[in-house]
């Protein structure tokens, strides 16, 4: 049977049409986030290359921001400056753990690997989607995001392997960002999930793309001998901690009533410099 | 010899990388990234001349990525 497919978000029915923009906003705000993050880490890291990746990696994440945002203008209505400037900050969707500055060379591999590795995870879900405007730029972002895993994987063997103390900063890190990626994805059994994949939004059920990142991380780690809270179950991997959906926000994609640093926000909205921001004073 | 020691050294580049400007194969890796993740810097020993190469998927070991990336949709 053919998949019925979208040309604009009008077209989609109702539930679907709200899953599909909460979803992108969630992803969006994610690549605001880790694009403050890497572009923050342009400095301070162990090798100048490591800052031209960071950088790099930054430049990524806003343009792909950008394409994001782009969508959701002109299929949701929704303005960038607005999903910038004017939102609280506790409407922001993001990855938990990017909500603070990083302390440590650790957390940043850490993002890299797991939060950055669950948005691709989404990213190649949607490849294909029968959400057009989705469909016609994933391609492209995925493309980019093998360059970001590369970094990540090449990152957390070193430091997996340097020494005991690279080693355990790198399996605390881990396990500081693992469980909040995995909030971030979310319930496989929400409604929200089922619908998106219903409609063909996602080319796989939510559970099989949440396993594909069990899968993939808890076998990489393990390779590397760092324990990261997952364990392998009838050939795959789960976590061996508890995580309390009964209160996920599905709009937030967080379980608690957590937001963004303020500090962070102050820079990425570029408020210090508001006076000179073109267009905005007429 | 140096051009074929460092034909190796980058993991992803496994071609021979010819300068752009005079197609010599006596070229030389000097970075992993150039002005964009996606690229890698070189330095020509024929013409004296730095140049940017892109690291082009097919050159890549998909090996090296996780198996969710090479999913057939």
């Amino acid at each position: 049977m053919t998949q019925q497919t979208f040309a604009s978000a009008k077209n989609l029915p109702a539930d679907c049409r709200d899953a599909v923009h909460a979803l992108l906003l969630a992803m969006s705000d994610t690549k605001m986030f880790l694009g403050f993050h890497y572009g923050e880490w342009t400095f301070g890291t162990p090798a100048l290359e490591a800052g031209i990746a960071a950088c790099c990696m930054s430049q990524d994440e806003f343009g792909h921001l950008r394409l994001l945002h782009a969508c959701l203008t002109s299929q949701f209505g929704d303005s960038a400056s607005t999903l910038i400037e004017k939102r609280a900050l506790n409407e922001f969707a993001n990855i938990a753990c990017l909500d603070r500055p990083l302390a440590k060379w650790a957390d940043f591999v850490a993002i890299n690997l797991f939060s950055d590795g669950a948005l691709t995870v989404i990213l190649t879900g949607l490849q294909k989607s029968a959400f057009e405007p989705v469909a016609n730029f994933v391609d492209k972002m995925v493309e980019e995001e093998k360059h970001h895993i590369r970094n990540a994987q090449g990152w957390f063997r070193t430091l997996a392997t340097y020494n005991s103390q690279t080693k355990a900063a790198l399996e605390e890190a881990s396990r500081w960002a693992l469980s909040p990626t995995l909030e971030w994805l979310g319930p496989a059994n929400h409604a929200m999930m089922q619908t998106l994949e219903q409609y063909g939004i996602v080319n796989a059920s939510w559970e099989t793309l949440r396993q594909r990142f069990l899968d993939w991380v808890g076998a990489f780690a393990h390779d590397q001998k760092i324990f990261i809270g997952l364990e392998q179950k009838n050939g795959h991997w789960t976590p061996t901690f508890p995580i309390d959906f009964s209160k996920w926000n599905p709009n937030l994609r967080r379980c608690a009533l957590t937001q963004p640093d303020e500090k962070i926000l102050y820079h990425l909205r570029g408020s210090k410099n508001a006076i000179f921001k073109l267009g905005e004073h007429n | 010899m140096q051009k074929e020691k460092n034909k190796k050294q980058f993991a992803g580049i496994t071609d021979e990388v010819r300068c752009p400007f005079c197609d010599s194969a006596e070229t030389q890796r000097e970075a992993n990234f150039g002005t964009t993740l996606g690229y890698a810097q070189f330095y020509c020993f024929h013409c004296r001349t730095p140049f940017e190469w892109i690291k082009w998927d097919e050159h890549a070991p998909e090996s090296d990525l996780p198996s969710f990336l090479s999913i057939k949709i």
